[in-house]
């Protein structure tokens, strides 16, 4: 089978997932006792307000009939009215996504960078002291809780050296105009280092480790030895002969790790109060409002699903020895 | 021969415990025939610990007494949402460790009175009271207090409704939790506490002074604003905010006592009749003028569209307008609750905007309305920019006849009180609206820049009890689990002293408070005289009998 029709193929696929996707999410919110109007009656909603923002809220109308409701807005790409907020939920979540998705990517790019220079040199420097200090770092940093690795961080860099600001997004008073104003600062970048060292530090271990890995097998590939006995350096076998063909597991779990990073992303964004889609989603649980917490699992997927899409291509790419059947 | 065996059971209370705790209990019918039933298992409800620690602690603490006592408790915990469902009537649960959170709106006994222990609030899915206590001369009572108007009389009466509830105990009050809030006394001083609100009253943000050259005054909040619309007031978030931006005809002062606002003058003319005259020259944020059809309007208007607050206008028989700047509300009876609740609760929206909603406007109902027009009040503060889940701001009205004494407020929204502590204590805010949790009030307090605040709670912790229920149906139990609910432990140590143990669901700051109502404080030996006498007895392994049926 051809590339083509393969990436057809999965295409096709994805409409299938996504069906599944959004039914399972749909009911699996509604399983959950109590109703969103049960958080304004501890503020005193009172019974007859309750009642009326129930019938407001469309959530009189039989479960079946709110389903279909919801595919049907859905392929409209309309994902509703938050509960909450009365404002689309792409409104809601537009921003918020992207906050999260600059913060967690910058944190894996700096993960992967790591793990692939650390990582590979580990194997290469197999039974050095180096290898054994930096298996301890990596086993410390990976079991580390985030929330940890943050405060310490804070307390240290914000608090002691207030070399930085001990959370927000920006400074209160920055002026925004344009999209692409809001992170092309300074002052995004001045309130994001911590943020992003924290998850950083978090997810560098696993592609460190399995970088390590995998270099040990190549290194004991012939033409690695070949190679030695051309008399190139050391880094040059390293870097650009033995990496190349390591990198095909860190492929793999790229996808992984950037659902893990997105889902994941909440414990940074709550101790660093940054306005991130991760932070949202549990709020958005906690007061059962259903179309954000559902837009938010959505978007989330969709990353997943997209992740996995690329990954699954880049290998026919990286390594023409795999076929599509 | 009961005497001798609650003898025993003192002697070995703690192999009581064990054996309570080992579960072995509730299938005893091993004995002589001088035991009723054993008393079934309790089930206590109550948040997750995740959710709320200090709750999940007020459990595991009574039902250790509890268990002391002879019965068997099972704690059963639920998610915020779903123990919100649960405990509404008609309600589920047999027994609950509760939290009521106060608020200026929270002042006026009414509130809790009928609210949490009328018999018209429960049962029939309406109403909070979940402990579905239902007692005719508490009704009457409770009645009675909101159609009195002179202040004195409503009193003696307030006082009787706590007697009787004391007495009664359809749930045992724990304590008024203490607000601790910090702000940063470099950069403020004279900051105005009130009472159920602590820092973030009306007047503080109105009054705080500002030091030399500064003007913005941050408000750090562990929420974001949900949307700012003057009919929406669902949570107290919103509602602190929308008070700043709209006037009602009154307000709560400090002390909790309403006094004209927007009003210049409120009479009461007779029971059912209030007459008010607005004050003069007052205006819009987009310069139109306040006028008494305004008032007329906006009183219409929230009835009309179901406002959050409808039902504390909706006694308002007619209103007619005097004059240049009078109105007069004819109520269908006498309701003190319109006086100091609807008048104090109830914006005034500008009618050249909100009569063309929802009709004109891109919205099905007027309560979900967005627009920035929807923003404009004749507030001290006027709305200037939201940029949601990072700050929120508004600026000084300087034609308000009291504007604030900064130029521009900034709500900060934080992930919890943990990241504004240390926001505040860096100094990127100015104050915290919530008290922090009981470890970090130390380390705050501890910094120069950092002054404390502490103010009495309006809202209170409580064990409310499923009173249509066995055994809570017995006055005489509710009566001994009230004795055995340790509150004097739980404010030593779970909120490190910052609380007052309680009896009344009424804090003693307010002078509605009855200092006098019947007290119950952890005494064991109080709660089992209550049971024997009540004819209550304990088998030999410690477990509980209801009192044997005289037999026909």
């Amino acid at each position: 089978m051809s590339l083509r029709n393969y990436v057809i193929r999965r295409l096709l696929q994805i409409f299938v997932v996504y069906w599944v996707f959004i039914t399972i999410l749909f009911f699996l919110f509604r399983m959950v006792p109590g109703d969103p109007t049960s958080m304004y009656v501890i503020h005193g909603l009172s019974p007859q307000a309750r009642e009326a923002m129930i019938a407001r809220l469309g959530l009189d109308a039989p479960l079946h009939i709110q389903y279909f409701t919801y595919i049907q807005n859905l392929l409209t790409l309309d994902f509703g009215l938050s509960f909450t907020y009365r404002q689309p939920v792409s409104e809601v979540l537009y921003l918020r996504f992207f906050n999260t998705i600059f913060l967690m990517g910058a944190a894996l790019i700096i993960a992967y960078f790591i793990g692939l220079l650390v990582g590979s040199m580990m194997g290469w420097k197999r039974d050095s002291s180096f290898e054994r200090g930096g298996l301890i770092m990596a086993l410390i940093a990976r079991s580390s809780p985030e929330f940890w690795t943050g405060i310490v961080l804070l307390t240290v860099f914000a608090l002691y050296l207030g070399w930085f600001p001990t959370g927000g997004i920006r400074s209160l008073d920055a002026e925004i105009t344009t999209f692409w104003g809001r992170y092309l600062a300074w002052d995004f970048v001045w309130h994001m280092i911590l943020p992003m060292l924290t998850g950083a530090i978090y997810f560098a271990a696993t592609p460190l480790l399995l970088m390590r890995n995998t270099i040990i097998d190549v290194l004991d590939e012939d033409y690695i030895e070949i190679k030695e006995a051309e008399g190139f350096s050391q880094y040059r076998i390293l870097y650009v002969h033995a990496v190349r063909n390591s990198v095909l597991p860190l492929v793999t779990i790229a996808a992984i790790m950037t659902g893990a990073a997105i889902g994941g992303s909440v414990v940074i964004e709550t101790v660093f109060n940054w306005p991130g889609m991760g932070r949202e989603m549990v709020r958005a649980i906690h007061a059962q409002d259903y179309p954000v917490a559902m837009g938010a699992f959505f978007l989330m997927g969709s990353v997943v699903i997209f992740m996995n899409l690329v990954a699954d291509i880049l290998y026919a790419y990286l390594d023409p020895r795999v076929k599509y059947d | 021969m009961p005497h001798s065996r609650r003898a025993l059971i003192k002697a070995s209370g703690i192999t009581a415990v064990g054996l309570g705790l080992s579960g072995c209990i509730g299938d005893s019918d091993t004995d002589d025939g001088d035991h009723g039933e054993p008393v079934e298992d309790i089930e206590l409800s109550v948040t997750t610990a995740d959710f709320d620690p200090l709750r999940h602690e007020m459990a595991l603490l009574t039902s250790a007494q509890w268990e002391e006592l002879g019965f068997t408790v099972d704690i059963e915990t639920y998610s915020l949402a779903a123990f919100i469902d649960k405990i509404l009537p008609p309600s589920e649960i047999h027994a609950a460790v509760d939290l009521w959170t106060g608020g200026v709106e929270r002042i006026d006994p009414h509130q809790w009175l009928t609210n949490l222990y009328h018999s018209s609030h429960s049962g029939g899915g309406s109403g909070f009271n979940y402990t579905q206590y239902e007692n005719p001369e508490y009704d009457q009572l409770a009645d009675a207090q909101r159609a009195t108007l002179d202040v004195e009389a409503r009193r003696e009466l307030v006082f009787e409704c706590q007697e009787i509830i004391a007495e009664d105990q359809p749930a045992t009050i724990i304590c008024h939790p203490t607000m601790v809030m910090p702000y940063n006394s470099d950069r403020w001083s004279n900051p105005v506490v009130s009472v159920g609100e602590g820092l973030r009253s009306f007047w503080n943000l109105l009054e705080i002074e500002p030091a030399a050259g500064v003007t913005e005054f941050r408000y750090g909040y562990p929420a974001d604003a949900e949307r700012l619309n003057p009919l929406e007031q669902g949570t107290a978030t919103g509602r602190r905010l929308m008070r700043q931006l709209f006037d009602p005809l009154m307000r709560q002062d400090a002390e909790g006592e309403p006094i004209p606002w927007a009003a210049e003058e409120v009479e009461i003319v007779d029971d059912e009749t209030i007459s008010v005259t607005l004050r003069d020259g007052m205006t819009f944020h987009d310069g139109e003028p306040v006028t008494i059809d305004d008032v007329y309007f906006s009183y219409n208007y929230h009835v009309e569209h179901n406002a959050t607050f409808a039902d504390l206008i909706e006694g308002v028989d007619n209103m007619s307008i005097e004059g240049e700047n009078g109105i007069v509300f004819e109520l269908d009876q006498p309701d003190a609750v319109f006086l100091f609740g609807g008048m104090t609760q109830t914006p005034i929206i500008p009618q050249h905007i909100w009569e063309n909603v929802p009709d004109e406007a891109d919205v099905d109902e007027p309560i979900d309305w967005r627009d920035e027009q929807a923003r404009i009040g004749s507030g001290p503060f006027k709305f200037l920019e939201w940029r949601r889940g990072e700050v929120l701001r508004f600026e000084a009205f300087e034609d308000h006849f009291q504007p604030p004494t900064y130029e521009v407020f900034s709500y900060v929204p934080g992930s919890d009180t943990g990241a504004l502590s240390r926001a505040l204590e860096q100094g990127n805010i100015d104050m915290l609206a919530r008290t922090p949790s009981v470890d970090a009030i130390p380390q705050l307090e501890a910094l120069d820049h950092i002054t404390m605040t502490t103010t009495e709670n309006t809202g209170f912790y409580q064990v409310g009890y499923n009173t249509q229920v066995a055994p809570f149906d017995d006055r005489a139990v509710r009566r001994a689990l009230a004795y055995a609910v340790p509150k004097q432990e739980i404010v030593d140590t779970l909120l490190d002293g910052h609380g007052i143990v309680s009896h009344s669901p009424i804090t003693s700051a307010l002078p509605w408070n009855n200092p006098d109502v019947k007290q119950f404080n952890l005494d064991l030996d109080a709660a089992r005289d209550e049971l024997s006498n009540a004819g209550y007895t304990w088998d030999d392994d410690g477990q509980i009998h209801y009192p044997v049926e005289p037999e026909d």
